[in-house]
């Protein structure tokens, strides 16, 4: 192997990079609505068949207060960030990165409610189907979530950094932030459909 | 080593017609002898309509498969034989560059198509017309024999790791005992207490999951006189191996007979049973040793 | 390009010393990280669990499961760590620009870290996959050991589910990546002419986290054990010991391997496909590792969400599966075979695959039907989400979709049969060469029209009524996967393992190795179909006394099936470690992308990015070139190049 090693290839372009995250985020995106909807599946199914007429216990009744604040900053977030994102540009417009830490700082906000959330329950896991899909729904959503903090984040500190040379081994690593802002659309608004449905299903279905 | 396109040969041989007729023959012989000679012996007999109609499938499907069997061992023998490289020429000789022929791909689409919609097909039939065949169907079952109505009920309950039986008709009594009357319709309900089993009754033909909070039924008409084997079909936990009982098949008199004896036996024990329920919801057991 | 070009040497000079290798991000540091990762997060489950059974539940019974799973999974972020797979990420967050290499250098370390190179990363699947394949081997001989008799005890009843547990599991997950890690990972980039995967390390984060899940699998036996089986049914898992905990982690595990796997091979093949691949030129292994991660990538999140119910209902004590409040064990049916049927087809699609692309070479004509091929592995990709009720036959579930779910199950058959049909047709006037990798292939058509044929019998709910859940079955899917996958596999394995080593495998040796394993296999479930319709259910240590012959003839057929599968071990060892005879660029005269390039494969796989000029099948015409490599490409394309 070493006998080839003084080969020198050329850095890869954006173009193909560009093209893997956009892809990949479909697939990521269609693989997390495929996990949701075994929760909603879970619900429809546990709701038909109510086992003990234990389905909905009466005291199961999700806030919807908190619901609503979390499916706001959901949804805000995400559209802040698609509306910042038509600003990207190379990553150093003001707008963009005003509405990009906007959006982030309402993606925290979503952990953040759920958490209270969570602390002002009246009811525990052990209380019935509602109660055991409305904990898992809601904190696998929060696992979900999580990952799309973690995206914005990266978009948002990258463009913040600027690009340096020599500094990857892929140029005009700047190129990369359109498609990721692209990919990160595309996550945030699969876990929006989510979200509304998740709404929809625990707190608006009786 | 070199390589070297092949030498159109003229006096091929008719390889079609040589594996179509190796194909007939071996069917002809083996379809019979699947039919006659094995198709007998295929479990599970004809104590009940259940296994009746159970052992006519396999052996229809049995015969239906010897030919599909045969055509691609024969093929695949012929090839093996027909189709070699000469090994002791040092060349490499390809095969003629063939890559498709719609005929031969519309053919084998439409005959496996015929072949797939005619089994979907008689298997639905069958299913119907059988009351489902033994087959655990649900609280709602999809074919019921047309005497369901005086169908002796017998509810099994799974737990780990004993089947007990109560006879709905007679007080809800609760045995350890299965013992069902011959020439009658029965009519399982099967529920379990605290994890899937499945009641599985080979000689009866009779399969069906114990799902705790489900009623699953299943119908069965017997035949003769005898005793049967039951098993736990889903696994259950530690002694999923040894949950069998054995159940016995008796005329209907002593069936009568030995149900009122049991009604008097168990009654001081049954009013303190559950009421007869198609399901029950005990409060689980977790971390169980 | 305004920057200059690189060095294909990321290390930025000479590769570290030993010791700067032993201290850097390895395996080694994965290992005690994990542990560590273990005590600590277990600790900090004991102190949650001991509040909220404090504040819900005085009588608390359940802390310890919340210790557990935090503690494996603890030693998940632990492992990660040591292999430093959270550099990068962390990197991201503070605003590095994104980079493709990581740990690619020449030194023996790198099979032991995060690497990104392909065929490294595909090397550790390949050694991480049969090592896992041995242990659960070795669990069926334990397994058939305890059947040699009808009613004994030789290991307690709870040892003896756990082995059963073990080995379908392993086995389920374990070959599940065994086609699409060690040869998806170092083919798919090679035959379609691109240098890496699209995600590199995310693909490295795929084997590590495979290799992980089997030891949290084998840690079940450190925990108790656990008595359900691959399938895991609730209740029984949400009553059973902590064992199952490492069954639900492990088996999480290898689903997200499976979803990240599946995109990145999906993403590698949309994107990276060198000029001239058009989508008619793919070899058709590709086409099955592309069904397959389809399959992947929307099946094993409905599993991982199951699995997350299980877990909630044992940490947390929700419901999902308790019908007493609410919940139904039907439930985690549903769900279980939603995943449970795509995943078997995980594991027989890449057996097509690898048959379809070896025939051709071996019977030195192209492959027949190939868009026939195509269509029928999208067939079988699409038709497997709409067969799993078939397992819930006897379930109890509403009975009214039983004739369409027999019908989709018998059409599913129709995609498959063109597999057979495209294999006889390249098989029609061929000019076969019997070497070991086209045994194999033969064996695997010989096999898997068995296993086909006895689905038929499984998917007519009449017939099924006395086969589900019996040995039938077990002998059904073990012609499919054992004779269908795993034959296909050990093919693929002595046809690509020249290339992917650059040392031959021994033949002679080979040889012996498949008409052991071959006749063996045969010889041992074969007989099974009968015990299974004769009454005996899967998964007993004890069966009806009338069996006890059948079963014992089973077992010592299976024992010399395991001989015959220390035969391929000892093979690997003598041909790999000891003999070490160099291979050729092109051994099979095969006219494929892979092996027109130098054996060994340098890390770069291709000078420059070649162009392909027609599809690898190009057997029987001579002037049929395949790719063109090139102005620069001063490369050896073998005699088979033309």
């Amino acid at each position: 192997m070493s006998a080839h090693d003084g080969v020198v290839i050329e850095p890869e372009g954006p173009e193909t990079l560009g093209a893997n995250i956009s892809v990949g985020a479909r697939l990521w995106a269609s693989a997390v609505a495929f996990f949701f909807m075994a929760f909603v599946f879970a619900f429809f199914y546990l709701r038909a068949l109510n086992t003990a007429h234990s389905f909905r216990e009466p005291h199961v009744t999700p806030p919807i207060g908190w619901g609503v604040a979390i499916l706001a900053c959901v949804l805000g977030s995400s559209v802040i960030f698609t509306l910042g994102r038509t600003r990207l540009g190379d990553g150093t417009d003001s707008q963009w990165r005003l509405a990009s830490l906007a959006s982030l700082v309402l993606a925290l906000a979503v952990v953040a409610l759920q958490i209270i959330e969570y602390y002002n329950l009246s009811f525990g896991a052990s209380d019935g189907g509602l109660a055991s899909v409305f904990l898992g729904f809601t904190a696998t959503f929060g696992l979900f979530w999580l990952g799309a903090v973690y995206w914005i984040e990266t978009i948002w500190a990258q463009s913040l950094r600027g690009e340096r040379a020599g500094e990857s081994d892929i140029a005009n690593t700047s190129g990369l932030l359109r498609p990721s802002a692209d990919g990160c659309v595309v996550y945030l608004y699969t876990l929006g459909i989510v979200e509304i449905f998740a709404f929809v299903l625990l707190y608006l279905v009786k | 080593m070199s390589i070297a396109p092949e030498k159109v040969g003229r006096d091929e041989p008719h390889h079609g017609r040589n594996i179509a007729i190796i194909w007939a023959i071996a069917t002809a012989i083996m379809v019979p002898v699947i039919i006659w000679v094995v198709g007998p012996h295929i479990p599970p007999g004809s104590l009940t309509d259940d296994t009746r109609a159970q052992h006519a499938v396999d052996v229809v499907l049995t015969a239906l498969s010897i030919p599909l069997l045969m055509l691609v061992w024969v093929y695949l023998g012929y090839a093996v034989i027909n189709f070699r490289a000469d090994p002791a020429s040092g060349t490499i000789v390809d095969g003629p560059p063939l890559r498709s022929n719609t005929r031969i791909q519309a053919t084998w689409l439409i005959v496996s198509a015929v072949l797939v919609v005619g089994l979907a097909a008689y298997g639905t039939v069958d299913l119907l017309t059988e009351n489902g065949a033994g087959g655990g169907q649900g609280s709602n079952p999809l074919a019921k024999p047309s005497d369901a109505r005086s169908a002796l009920q017998v509810q099994v309950i799974g737990q780990q790791w004993l089947w007990t039986f109560r006879y709905p008709g007679y007080g809800g009594v609760e045995t350890a005992q299965l013992v069902l009357p011959v020439n009658r319709e029965i009519e399982f309900h099967v529920t379990s207490l605290d994890v899937v089993h499945s009641f599985w009754a080979i000689e009866l033909g009779v399969k069906a999951d114990a799902v705790p909070g489900a009623d699953n039924i299943a119908y069965v008409k017997i035949f003769r006189k005898g005793s049967f084997q039951v098993r736990c079909d889903e696994l259950c936990g530690l002694w999923h191996g040894h949950m069998n009982t054995t159940g016995h098949i008796v005329s209907g008199s002593a069936f009568n007979s030995w149900i009122h004896a049991t009604v008097t036996k168990y009654a001081a024990v049954t009013k303190y049973l559950p009421p007869y329920s198609l399901t029950y919801y005990p409060i689980p057991t977790r971390n169980a040793t | 390009m305004e920057s200059a070009a690189l060095p294909v040497n990321r290390s930025k000079g000479a590769a570290p010393s030993f010791l700067g290798q032993l201290l850097g991000f390895n395996v080694i540091w994965a290992v005690a990280f994990a542990i560590v990762g273990y005590i600590v997060a277990h600790w900090l489950g004991g102190k949650i669990g001991a509040n909220i059974a404090a504040e819900q539940n005085p009588g608390g019974t359940d802390q310890d499961d919340i210790a557990i799973l935090l503690g494996l999974f603890g030693s998940i972020i632990g492992w990660m760590l040591g292999l430093g797979f959270f550099n990068y990420p962390l990197k991201r967050m503070l605003g590095r620009a994104p980079s493709l290499h990581e740990g690619v250098d020449s030194s023996t370390w790198r099979y032991f870290r995060l690497c990104t190179d392909h065929k490294v990363v595909a090397m550790q699947y390949l050694v991480a996959t049969l090592f896992f394949f041995f242990v659960a081997g070795l669990n069926a001989m334990f397994i058939r050991t305890e059947l040699t008799s009808s009613n004994a005890t030789l290991f307690p009843a709870g040892n003896y589910l756990t082995l059963v547990g073990l080995h379908g599991t392993m086995m389920l997950t374990m070959m599940s990546a065994g086609v699409i890690g060690p040869l998806g990972n170092w083919l798919v980039p090679i035959m379609i002419g691109s240098r890496r995967m699209a995600f590199p390390r995310i693909e490295s984060l795929t084997m590590w986290l495979t290799v992980l899940a089997g030891f949290v699998l084998l840690s079940a036996t450190l925990l108790g054990g656990f008595p359900t089986g691959w399938t895991g049914y609730a209740p029984l898992a949400d009553q059973a010991r902590a064992g199952i905990d490492s069954y639900l982690v492990s088996f999480l595990l290898i689903g997200i391997a499976l979803v990240l796997v599946g995109i990145n091979i999906l993403v590698t093949v949309v994107t990276l496909r060198a000029p001239g691949m058009t989508w008619n030129r793919l070899p058709i292994f590709v086409w099955a590792m592309v069904t397959t991660s389809i399959l992947a990538v929307l099946a094993a999140p409905v599993l991982a969400a199951a699995l997350y119910m299980v877990m909630s209902d044992r940490s947390i004590e929700s419901t999902f599966f308790i019908s007493s409040s609410g919940g139904s064990p039907l439930l985690w049916d549903e769900l279980f075979w939603f995943f449970g049927h795509p995943e078997v087809y995980i594991l027989a699609l890449p057996g097509f695959g690898i048959v379809l692309e070896i025939l051709p070479v071996f019977a030195r004509k192209p492959l027949w039907g190939y868009r026939m091929a195509v269509a029928g592995m999208f067939g079988v990709a699409l038709m497997s989400f709409m067969v799993w009720q078939h397992h819930l036959f006897m379930s109890g579930i509403n009975a009214n979709l039983r004739p369409f779910y027999m019908f989709t199950t018998e059409l599913i058959s129709i995609p498959t049969g063109l597999i057979f049909l495209n294999g006889f047709g390249t098989l029609w006037k061929a000019k076969i060469r019997f070497t070991v990798p086209m045994l194999f292939c033969l064996a695997f058509f010989f096999n898997f029209l068995i296993g086909g044929l006895s689905g038929v019998f499984l998917s007519d709910v009449t017939s099924d009524v006395v086969t589900h859940g019996s040995f039938f079955v077990m002998a059904h899917f073990h012609y499919t996967i054992m004779g269908g996958l795993v034959f296909a596999l050990m093919g693929g394995i002595y046809y690509w393992l020249p290339k992917m080593t650059g040392y031959t495998i021994n033949q002679a040796l080979g040889k012996l190795h498949f008409w052991t394993m071959f006749i063996f296999f045969n010889l041992t479930f074969f007989p099974l179909f009968a015990a299974g319709m004769l009454g005996m259910p899967r998964r007993v240590s004890s069966y009806n006394a009338s069996l006890h012959t059948l079963n014992v003839f089973v077992s010592i057929m299976a024992f010399c099936l395991g001989l015959s599968m220390l035969i391929f071990l000892g093979n690997l060892v003598w041909s790999l470690v000891l003999k070490r005879e160099r291979a050729s660029d092109n051994p099979w005269h095969s006219k494929s992308l892979e092996w027109q390039i130098p054996t060994p494969v340098p890390s770069y796989n291709f000078e420059q990015i070649p162009t392909i000029t027609g599809d690898p099948y190009g057997y029987g015409l001579p002037e049929a070139p395949v790719v063109d490599f090139g102005r620069r490409g001063a490369v050896a394309a073998g005699e088979a190049g033309a």
